[in-house]
């Protein structure tokens, strides 16, 4: 039998903690600086190691993201203690909008990162597509064969 | 008829997973395969759906198998 399956999903990097390593030796940390790269091409933003707030000041993360649409930028840190993905901002102004599509952005790709590289482990041959859904937005078309 | 996994990666991370071609209950033992693999880098995939095919739905798939073909004497 075959079947169709929905999922939500969560990004958090707690595989190297639980085994008493750092955060930054946890396999998707590579994956989350990939789809970090991604977002910033495909949303024409520069990566940066900080964000800053409305006062202007300057907020350490691991990866930031800033550009034209949102000059203050958006900071992503991971927990050093639980691995969970940390999206912060300072939206004063009127910045929600294009914070939350960076942040959903960043979350699909490391999300179809994942899928592909699942699929490529258990010896599938995968093809990655994209579509522009009016309403939905992007979506990302993974297709795996053996 | 070969296997197929075709994954939709949606707008927030919400991921579609339509599986072609599987027999009895490999789809879900391939399911599994691929969370793990999923929980390695990361990434917590929670079942929101999961509906098995129709009957239909997987003769469509692989084809209906045709009938043996009968030898017919013509004299």
């Amino acid at each position: 039998m075959s079947h169709i399956s929905s999922y939500k999903t969560e990004i958090k990097l707690d595989n190297a903690l639980s085994a008493g390593r750092l955060v930054e030796e946890d396999p998707g940390w590579d994956v989350l600086n990939e789809a970090v790269h991604a977002t910033a091409e495909e949303m024409n933003l520069d990566v940066t190691r900080t964000f800053r707030d409305y006062y202007g000041r300057s907020i350490a993360c691991d990866w930031g993201l800033v550009g034209p649409d949102i000059p203050r930028g958006i900071g992503i840190t991971v927990d050093r203690k639980t691995g969970e993905v940390v999206f912060s901002c300072d939206p004063y102004g009127g910045y929600e909008k294009i914070a939350g599509e960076i942040k959903d952005r960043v979350v699909q790709n490391y999300a179809s990162l994942c899928v592909a590289k699942a699929l490529a482990a258990l010896n599938y041959n995968v093809e990655v597509d994209e579509v522009k859904h009016p309403v939905e937005g992007k979506k990302i078309l993974i297709k795996g064969v053996l | 008829m070969s296997r197929r996994v075709d994954v939709e990666v949606g707008k927030s991370g919400q991921v579609k997973i339509e599986f072609y071609g599987f027999e009895g209950d490999l789809c879900y033992e391939e399911a599994e395969s691929i969370g793990n693999i999923l929980r390695t880098l990361g990434l917590k995939a929670v079942p929101l759906s999961i509906t098995p095919k129709t009957q239909s739905e997987i003769e469509a798939e692989v084809g209906i198998e045709e009938a043996p073909r009968r030898k017919v004497s013509v004299s």
